[in-house]
């Protein structure tokens, strides 16, 4: 049977057991088989077995569904392929249903000889309670299995948010409560004395209150870290509830026992700090946002501190809310939904107004930013030597001629031999002469390879150069120097690229390739060591490529980070301006929030910095104290430039390099003097020699040039920028 | 095994919603509407969502549930507006589901904002909890 396939659907079946077998068959065999089974209620029992016997190739796609809504259900399903050959085989088993469900799943791939490869998945999808039981054998006797199987059991579930309306009067009652939650159980009853909340920008919010002697043996560590919620509930006079609203969520830090009276004390926190402390940098810096540098800030592992780092760098300040919740604040004061104080809510002489000392404000931060990193420098010179006179001249009359041996002496000075050809003199024969007559000339291999009759010579050398780029950059607010002066803050920072020593180390110069054969006239060779400039080098003049870092990321994360941070304190120091008012407690109060005091001696407008609430359960007193910080000085017309790293600074070389030059002092027929500045090959006529006459040392000088020290010595190269800042404008007006 | 879809309070998914979505209001309408947002994803690795009534087929929604339908004495489904965007919120209409695609895929990168805006219900002064924010069935693979 080459192909089968049928389906069988049964619906709203009592029990269903079927099974197919597909059994002794030779050659190619694909069969789909697909059982399905779907109940709308009742009781369902369905044991399906399905076999597949052959021999050969064999593609077997199972499916086996159980669907029903509602019901017990059982199933057992298995399903066994036997081939000889290769085999592939899927099967799918999905049981859906809603109630109580058991599920025995039964695949079997047994096979003889071949490669076989076989896919199971299994989809148990239930509401209620499931047991599924999986069980997969493949048996191969030889060749190579692989068998992927993933099983997965999951309770398909939704997903559930409930919402809490707490709907307030938009008066506050006349009588209060506070309703303190303590690991879920209400604690109110308990509560005596002193209960106070303190919430700051930036900060943990922290929390105290005490509790009435517990009965029993009690074990105050016990409290630690569990869940604290209270809450501000006022009535009317009737005793109906006016208003509910959460005051602080938190946990126990330290719960403190006294002896002595047996109350006991519970100081908490919003858990600010070990929020931070539980992430990972990335996920610190998604919630936060900012800038960082290590060449900044340094390195820390600690998150806290890394957190502090990132808002050090914003003009904002993130916090919870009274729910427990984070939020990222910005330090402007916002448009709408203010909080609103005036002559008939502060409390009588409770308005305060501290102004910034002029010694804690700072308007001028000069940054020195320093980048050293090695520029990789790869100098190529050339120069040639031939023998001044033609070959048929030199048999006429001979001179000394340089060697292999003195050529390379005299460059093995520090510098790589990039590519070297040496001209040999003409094998054995008969050769003219000057005279016009046939000379018989003779000269062995070895001769031939040593003697040079011109040399062509390319050199190369890299070294690392100390390169500083010094970026001046002067962050500053105008309008308060124009009203305090310059009172300036001085940082520096400097990065350091990693130097790859091993780009100077020069290879073994006895290390030359040579390329062709002795019985050509021209031997080239090269160092073993040579290697081509950088990919990104850029040129400069004829003989030199440079190569600077290219990937100066991290250096303007740096510079980026630097800017914002002095941008940050310039402005921090500027908002220190204080308006301090008490009014009756005032539960929707947040750091969050605007709010607005306006007296006859005072009209301002600024984000709340710091909320303390004080309610005495003894005294019923409930009072809120409310700091709001203000940006002075007011100053129109000011100028606010981006954030930006300055254009870098011009770092391209200035110098003028030659290449070498190789001449020809021939003594034996002269009286000129030796010199030790001559350069290229010195030596002497071998006949017919004069006298009286100068008689020169036999050898080769190669004089290179030296590194300018333009290009050798560190160099420093400097460029400033300047970023205005311009102090926002809150209204603070005080009227005398 | 419980579907690790849940709602977080951040986008990063690193704060599990724990507890309720408390939003207090002036009952006489002057604290005006309350947005709010949360984050529906996963923190597993390599999981894939679909509703369970009809898999890449169906829509995952969230909708509004009330378990306490008694108008004008309790806040109800349609004094909330959803939206996968704050500014998508003033074209929303209140009660209605918002659909969050037809396969959602585990990751912080792929979580789905859910921004609701709560109105003032029309009721007594109090504290209800009978409305929820609720995802149809999910299955996970």
């Amino acid at each position: 049977m080459a192909n089968f396939g049928k389906d069988f659907t049964l619906e709203t079946q009592a029990a269903f057991g079927s099974d197919f077998t597909i059994g002794n068959v030779t050659g190619i065999v694909s069969a789909t088989i697909e059982n399905r089974l779907e109940a709308a209620v009742g009781i369902v029992s369905a044991a399906i077995e399905n076999k597949i016997f052959a021999t050969g190739t064999v593609n077997a796609l199972i499916e086996n569904r159980l669907t029903y809504r509602t019901g017990i259900a059982s199933a057992l399903i298995q399903n066994s392929v036997y081939q000889i050959g290769g085999a592939s085989a899927a099967i799918e088993n999905e049981i859906y249903r809603a109630g109580i469900a058991s599920a025995v799943i039964q695949n079997v791939l047994g096979y003889r000889t071949g490669v076989a490869s076989m896919a199971f998945r299994h989809h148990v999808f239930s509401v209620g309670v499931a047991s599924a039981v999986f069980q997969n054998n493949v048996t191969a006797r030889t060749g190579i299995a692989s068998a992927v199987i993933q099983n997965n059991v999951f309770e398909a579930t939704a997903v559930s948010a409930t919402i809490e309306n707490r709907l307030n009067a938009a008066t506050l009652g006349k009588v209060w409560k506070a309703v303190i939650m303590l690991n879920g159980v209400d604690m109110s009853l308990r509560q005596t004395g002193l209960i106070e909340i303190e919430m700051e920008e930036g900060a943990a919010s922290i929390a105290n209150f005490q509790l009435l002697p517990f009965s029993g043996v009690i074990d105050p560590y016990d409290w630690i870290g569990v869940l604290v919620t209270m809450d501000y509930v006022t009535y009317d006079s009737a005793g109906a509830v006016q208003s509910n609203h959460r005051l602080f969520t938190g946990v126990v830090d330290e719960p403190i026992y006294n002896p002595t009276t047996r109350f006991t004390t519970f100081e908490c926190t919003d858990n600010l700090q070990e929020y931070f402390e539980q992430k990972e940098f990335a996920q610190i810096e998604a919630i936060l946002g900012g800038y960082h540098s290590d060449v900044v800030f340094g390195e820390t592992e600690d998150r806290w501190e890394y957190a502090q780092q990132r808002m050090a760098t914003q003009q904002a300040s993130f916090d919870f809310d009274v729910y427990g919740v984070g939020r990222l604040t910005d330090w402007q004061p916002k448009g709408g939904g203010s909080l609103n104080f005036n002559a008939s809510n502060i409390i009588h002489q409770s308005l305060g107004l501290k102004l910034i000392s002029r010694r804690d404000v700072v308007n001028t931060v000069n940054i020195t930013v320093a980048y050293r990193y090695g520029r990789k420098w790869q100098r190529e010179i050339g120069g040639g030597w031939h023998y001044p006179r033609p070959f048929y001249q030199y048999l006429s009359d001979q001179t000394t001629l340089p060697n292999r041996d003195m050529i390379l002496g005299a460059l093995d000075s520090g510098w790589d031999i990039k590519s070297i050809f040496f001209t040999k003199l003409p094998p054995s024969g008969q050769y003219t002469n000057s005279e016009g007559s046939q000379t018989n000339w003779s000269i062995s291999d070895e001769l031939r390879d040593y003697l040079v009759f011109g040399v062509g010579i390319t050199l190369v050398k890299k070294w690392l150069q100390d390169i500083t780029e010094e970026y001046q950059i002067q962050v500053k607010s105008d309008a308060s120097i124009a009203k305090h002066g310059v009172i300036k803050a001085d940082e520096s920072y400097a990065l350091d690229e990693e130097v790859d020593e091993e780009f100077e180390q020069v290879s073994e110069t006895t290390g030359i390739l040579s390329t062709s054969s002795t019985d050509s006239s021209i031997e080239t060779g090269r160092s073993i060591g040579y290697t081509e400039p950088e990919v990104g080098g850029v040129a400069v003049g004829d003989y030199d490529t440079i190569v600077d870092p290219t990937d100066r990321a991290e250096f303007d994360n740096a510079v980026q980070t630097a800017i914002a941070e002095a941008r940050t304190h310039i402005l921090k120091t500027h908002r220190a301006n204080t308006v301090v008012i008490q009014d009756l407690l005032v539960p929707t109060a947040d750091t969050a929030k605007t709010a607005s005091v306006s007296t006859s001696e005072v009209t301002a407008k600024g984000k709340i910095k710091r909320v303390s609430h004080r309610l005495d359960t003894g005294t019923a007193e409930a009072i809120s104290t409310i700091e709001l910080s203000l940006y002075q000085p007011d100053a129109g017309a000011q100028t606010d430039d981006a954030i930006a790293v300055p254009a870098q600074a011009n770092t391209t070389p200035s110098i003028d390099t030659t290449g070498l030059s190789l001449g020809t002092h021939i003594g034996g027929r002269t009286t000129k003097k030796y010199s030790e500045d001559w350069v290229g090959y010195i030596g002497n006529w071998t006949s017919a020699r004069t006298f009286p006459s100068e008689w020169y040392p036999n050898e080769f000088r190669v004089d290179i040039p030296a590194i300018e020290e333009d290009a050798r010595d560190a160099q420093e190269f400097t460029a400033s920028s300047i970023i205005n800042t311009a102090i926002p404008q809150d209204t603070l007006t005080i009227n005398a | 095994m419980a579907t690790t879809l849940k709602f977080y309070t951040d986008s990063g998914l690193t704060n599990e919603l724990v507890g309720n979505v408390i939003i207090p209001q002036n009952q006489d309408g002057s604290t005006g509407d309350v947005d709010g947002v949360l984050y529906l994803g996963s923190v597993a690795s390599n999981k894939t969502f679909q509703a369970d009534s009809d898999p890449g087929v169906d829509q995952i929604a969230v909708s509004i549930a009330d378990s306490n339908v008694a108008v004008g004495v309790s806040p109800e489904a349609s004094d909330i507006k959803l939206a996968t965007s704050n500014g998508g919120l003033a074209a929303a209409v209140a009660g209605d589901p918002l659909n969050v695609g037809l396969t959602l895929t585990s990751g912080a990168g792929n979580k789905v904002e859910v921004h609701f805006r709560q109105i003032t219900p029309t009721a007594p002064i109090g504290t209800y909890t009978e409305l929820s924010l609720n995802t149809n069935t999910v299955r996970e693979t």
